[in-house]
């Protein structure tokens, strides 16, 4: 997965953070990752919640609920 | 050796991450006090495996061997607890190097550069040692301990080296994304992985399986170790020092690796963490909203979901070894 981080995908995520979770760039970003439908699934289903809690200021709860705190 | 009552299912697994923890503990404690060793090490080695990965709870990773022989095997986990030993005192070992690697923890504090050189050699001796002096205990064969033996040495050497590139990149201005995650993956997945192999070893000789175990636990290891490199800059999140110290964690890596023209919050990350700790004077809460401005928190989220999925994965293939076995927790781990 590390060697299939194109060159320049780390701009487009940035630049996509304030917009919809799924816009055609975090698309491109994913595709770049070279996921499995599983994995892509994952991401998808949790991503949106994840932006929403950060915009909400809820970032830090949502992490600690999928267990930081193990790490 | 005595069975512990392990609380199962997922409602459960809070507790019964305890009970594993504690089963190890004691395992941990049996073989110092066997040991050995002068009693003022024995009762440092013992503190420092108790702490181990223990801050915010219970460490998974020492567990991990306990949790993975389970499902591997059908058997209660006890049988693995010289395995969880030691990698509770693996991760104590490594947890007293990055406490002053960090200045978490002064030299003065632990008997200064000899009393932690010491320190560091008892832990990683009893480390070492800790299968061989549990073997009889579980019934191990001789041709399973090798190999158990064998792959913590090995394991251990890639989680050291993964610590060093992390502490290298620390102090690199101009780096590669990729050599971040290539750290993390060294380091905590060296680790997870150390500890599924172990527990699957000590299982089985179905080379498939140990083989599926070390991708579980690297997955894990990794899934987890990002979610604490989120926990160190997300805004409001507990007092951390990666940022400080310029720790190229996943998502202070990404911000740097932004380009300010596309959002200037990285821009002002890089102004923010160039030159040495010293020189930088840090509005934590600041560069923390800046380092998730610059989509860092996100792309580390996005990472840690894609191994967990990983992990996820592995874990439902172990757990095929024995279906009539709730493998609900081990998956749940992920």
């Amino acid at each position: 997965m590390d060697s299939s981080i194109r060159t320049g995908t780390p701009a487009l995520l940035a630049a996509a953070v304030e917009k919809d979770s799924l816009a055609p760039d975090v698309e491109l970003f994913l595709q770049s990752l070279d996921l499995t439908a599983a994995e892509r699934l994952a991401v998808v289903e949790s991503l949106p919640a994840f932006q929403y809690a950060l915009k909400d200021g809820n970032g830090v709860q949502t992490v600690q609920a999928y267990g930081w705190r193990w790490g | 050796m005595t069975p512990a009552a392990v609380p199962a299912g997922p409602q459960h697994s809070d507790d019964r991450l305890k009970a594993l923890a504690a089963i190890v503990g004691n395992e941990v404690h049996r073989q110092t006090t066997a040991s050995g060793l002068p009693v003022h090490l024995r009762e440092i080695a013992i503190s420092r495996a108790g702490q181990s990965g223990a801050r915010t709870g219970p460490g998974v990773i020492a567990v991990l061997p306990l949790a993975v022989y389970e499902a591997v095997s059908g058997q209660e986990p006890f049988h693995a607890a010289p395995a969880g030993a030691a990698m509770s005192l693996l991760i104590a070992a490594g947890d007293l190097l990055d406490d002053l690697q960090d200045n978490d923890v002064r030299p003065e504090d632990v008997g200064g550069a000899t009393g932690a050189a010491e320190m560091m050699a008892v832990l990683l001796a009893l480390s070492n040692n800790a299968l061989h002096a549990g073997q009889q205990e579980i019934g191990l064969s001789a041709a399973r301990l090798g190999r158990a033996t064998g792959l913590l040495a090995s394991l251990q050497l890639r989680a050291l080296g993964g610590q060093a590139d992390d502490v290298t990149l620390s102090g690199l201005d101009d780096f590669k994304l990729e050599d971040a995650l290539k750290a993390t993956l060294r380091k905590s997945g060296g680790l997870g992985r150390c500890a599924a192999m172990l527990g699957a070893a000590v299982a089985t000789d179905d080379d498939a399986l140990i083989d599926t175990a070390g991708r579980f636990g690297e997955n894990l290891g990794v899934a987890r170790q990002l979610l604490n490199d989120i926990a160190g800059v997300i805004p409001g999140g507990p007092p951390s020092t990666d940022i400080a110290l310029g720790r190229k964690t996943a998502p202070i890596a990404f911000a740097l690796s932004v380009d300010e023209a596309v959002n200037p919050a990285a821009g002002r990350v890089r102004s923010a963490l160039s030159g040495t700790p010293e020189q930088r004077t840090l509005n934590s809460e600041d560069i923390r909203r800046d380092i998730q401005e610059a989509g860092g928190v996100s792309y580390a989220w996005i990472l840690a979901r894609v191994h967990a999925t990983r992990a996820r994965q592995a874990a439902l293939e172990l757990c095929r070894a024995h279906p009539a076995k709730d493998p609900s927790w081990l998956i749940e781990m992920a």
